[in-house]
């Protein structure tokens, strides 16, 4: 736990970044005026950022910091801005004792003065593209051709059979969910996601063949890793150990024996910990089965999730109609890119209780970002890992 | 893949539980019954519930009834034709009953022991006697579905328009297999479409399939992946409003980008696109009224009924008989 802490206190720049942001909207509806200096180290020869660099850069700041009242905030990327009421002299000050201090650096290009609240709308994009806001949508890389032969249905068979007693220990992979607000300091653990690590447990048991090249049965697979899973979940040893967990998992796993013994094993009060994600396209599959499942969980006390949710299913299944209990959306960076319309289209499906939703695949700043621009709190991804 | 004989760790007696474990729950399916039923005491309960319905709801129904065994005391006895639970404690079983009623719409049947025990000890009877439903693989169901003759699945079924008596369109689908577990039925169903879909467009098998009537707007169902090898189907002109109807299961609106390429290939071959939902509850919880749903009629009128719909299940309940419903349940 501490170790995750530490780590997060690198992006301590995020919270500083959306500060920024809001201070620069704040000036334009008040009309409140500042000065700016953008100090971009990003953009500084690595040979020049250096702890003694960054020491010297700082020295030169402090003078500026001291008398006024002014602010500095740190950006994610290392660029560094201060803020100071105007005229500013200060800020011209600082400005060429630290050209003087660094003459490597180019005053105009990497010490620019903005001006609020006129130039908020270049000090807003300069903030976003330091948190990855800006990022045009990137091409996914497109699914590369396997060449390797599909697996038979006998060696599908084969596999099924050895994963039913296949001791799945080092193959599950466990995540967390977090609560991370702006105001908070360090992330709150929610729920330990657990779920086994379909690639390498195909890989293990279907060597040298390419499962995902027949998705029905690829689904077998998955089914079946998921009960094997659940399997050694189902014992009073393991139940009573567990945690807050969240298992993802397919539709017909949720009704297997498997998951029913390990719900029977919870008792009331652990089965409150327990969130059961099952994916919207499952939903669409079998929206009697789903509509049962919803009845199981009021009734059995854990909570059920719409799972692998993104923009399009979240139209397709806005949350003033099927009301879910929880939602996880699937962050994916051409979310960033998208229209003013499709973005107030999407927070209009969203629960109002933000509480509601958990935005997954947070594998950056942008993505906090991007949830916390409107109320999500609670997230899954790398960037949670401290990686 | 290691074994937990080749890896000792903490899992490594979790085989050894499942094996030690396994023998007491096949013995508790084979001892007789009738035994337990004649030893249990006073205030005791008897729950049965048949082996009817998916098999999802069937499993849940039993984890609630060996819930109510490990908290009262008592038995789940496996048959054929149905779980009994044999309750110690009638309050657990009561329980049980109230929570299987509230998760598939129909209570198990329930008696007070030793007073029902003939009637228990009746209808225990006839599940052990019942047959066990086949146990398909996908692998036999695939060559079941491959060599099904086309009149025993291929079904026409016509519909009227609002309140209507008169066929105004016909729907050419495949018949349920009324497979208990869900997924092998939306497999089999995947697979006759596409020999739906073949037939129809191969002269040769055509005259296996149910004669369609001439002037009658065609609803056809097609298969979740593809239309397969062959020339596309025509449908009419693109603004014709009685132009045919192609049917996609609901879980084809998964698909994204796929699904977009599709839905414009079968538009401009002058197809107006329908979607099939499994269940009626998708009307509410789905927002895709640009489609025209088929679904099947329940008693009340879906809270969001969609513009134009196709109400399956005869006979029809009266919301059907409202402008722009397609129903069925009339005379050809």
């Amino acid at each position: 736990m501490n170790a995750i802490a530490e780590a997060w206190d690198g992006t301590a720049a995020l919270r500083d970044a959306m500060a920024l942001a809001s201070l620069a909207r704040d000036c334009v509806t008040s009309g409140v005026e500042r000065r700016v200096l953008h100090v971009r180290l990003s953009l500084v020869p690595a040979r020049l950022r250096e702890a003694r660099h960054q020491r010297l850069v700082r020295e030169a700041l402090a003078p500026l910091l001291r008398p006024t009242r002014a602010r500095l905030y740190e950006l994610p990327g290392g660029d560094l801005v201060a803020l100071s009421p105007p005229p500013g002299e200060h800020l011209d000050e600082t400005r060429r004792a630290l050209s003087r201090l660094l003459p490597e650096i180019q005053i105009e290009t990497l010490l620019p003065v903005l001006r609020l609240p006129a130039e908020a709308a270049r000090l807003l994009t300069l903030v976003e593209a330091s948190l990855g806001l800006d990022a045009t949508m990137a091409e996914e890389p497109a699914a590369v051709a396997s060449i390797l032969p599909p697996p038979t249905a006998g060696e599908v068979d084969a596999a099924l059979r050895a994963l039913s007693t296949a001791n799945l220990a080092s193959f599950l992979r466990r995540q967390g969910i977090w609560r991370l607000t702006s105001g908070t300091a360090s992330p709150q653990p929610l729920w330990t996601e657990l779920r086994p690590h379909l690639p390498d447990l195909a890989a293990a048991l279907l060597p040298k063949r390419d499962l995902a090249a027949i998705p029905g049965l690829a689904r077998h697979f998955r089914q079946a890793a998921e009960r094997r899973m659940l399997a050694e979940l189902a014992h009073p040893q393991e139940a009573r150990a567990m945690g807050e967990t969240c298992l993802s998992l397919s539709l017909p796993s949720v009704t297997e024996a498997e998951f029913l013994r390990l719900d029977g094993l919870l008792g009331p009060h652990r089965r409150g910990g327990l969130l059961v994600a099952v994916a919207a396209t499952d939903l669409l599959a079998d929206p009697g089965g789903y509509a049962m499942l919803r009845r199981l969980s009021l009734q059995r006390g854990w909570t059920l999730a719409l799972d692998e949710v993104d923009p399009s299913l979240l139209r397709l299944l806005p949350a003033a109609r099927l009301d879910p209990a929880m939602l996880r959306l699937r962050f994916r960076p051409d979310m960033l890119a998208a229209d003013a319309h499709s973005r107030s289209s999407l927070d209009a499906a969203l629960p109002e209780d933000r509480d509601r939703v958990i935005l997954t695949g947070a594998d950056t700043p942008a993505a906090i970002a991007w949830g916390w621009q409107r109320g999500i709190t609670r997230f899954m991804g790398r960037v949670m890992e401290g990686r | 893949m290691q074994h937990a004989e080749q890896q000792p760790d903490q899992k490594n007696g979790i085989r050894e539980r499942i094996k030690a474990v396994w023998p007491l729950r096949m013995k508790a399916v084979t001892a007789d019954w009738r035994v337990a039923l004649g030893a249990m005491p006073p205030d005791s309960i008897a729950v049965f519930q048949p082996a009817v319905g998916p098999l999802a709801g069937r499993r849940i129904a039993r984890a609630l009834l060996e819930e109510a065994a490990v908290l009262g005391g008592g038995r789940v006895v496996a048959l054929p034709g149905g779980d009994l639970l044999l309750g110690r404690t009638a309050a657990p079983g009561q329980r049980a009953v109230q929570a299987i009623a509230t998760l598939l719409g129909q209570a198990p049947r329930a008696w007070p022991l030793p007073l029902g025990q003939a009637a228990v000890e009746g209808a225990a009877s006839a599940a052990e006697q019942s047959a066990a439903s086949p146990i398909w693989s996908l692998a036999s169901l695939e060559a079941h579905c491959a060599t099904l003759p086309l009149r025993a699945f291929a079904r026409l079924t016509l519909f009227a328009d609002g309140g209507g008596e008169r066929a105004v369109a016909q729907r050419l689908s495949t018949a349920p297999l009324g497979l208990e577990d869900e997924q092998l039925e939306a497999a089999a169903r995947e697979w006759l479409c596409r020999r739906l879909l073949s037939a129809l467009t191969n002269p040769a098998e055509r005259a296996g399939l149910p004669a369609l009537r001439p002037g009658l707007r065609l609803i056809l169902d097609l298969p979740l992946n593809g239309l397969g090898q062959g020339a596309p189907l025509r449908g009419a002109a693109a603004d014709d409003p009685n132009g045919p109807i192609a049917l996609l299961p609901l879980a084809a609106l998964g698909e994204g980008g796929a699904l977009a390429q599709r839905l414009a290939g079968l538009r401009q071959a002058g197809w107006a696109v329908g979607l099939l939902a499994p269940d009626a509850v998708a009307l509410d919880w789905v927002n895709a009224s640009e489609f025209i749903w088929a679904a099947p009629a329940g008693p009340v009128a879906p809270a969001h009924l969609p513009p134009r719909m196709i109400a399956l299940g005869a006979p029809a309940p009266a919301w059907c008989r409202a402008p722009g419903i397609f129903h069925e349940g009339i005379n050809a």
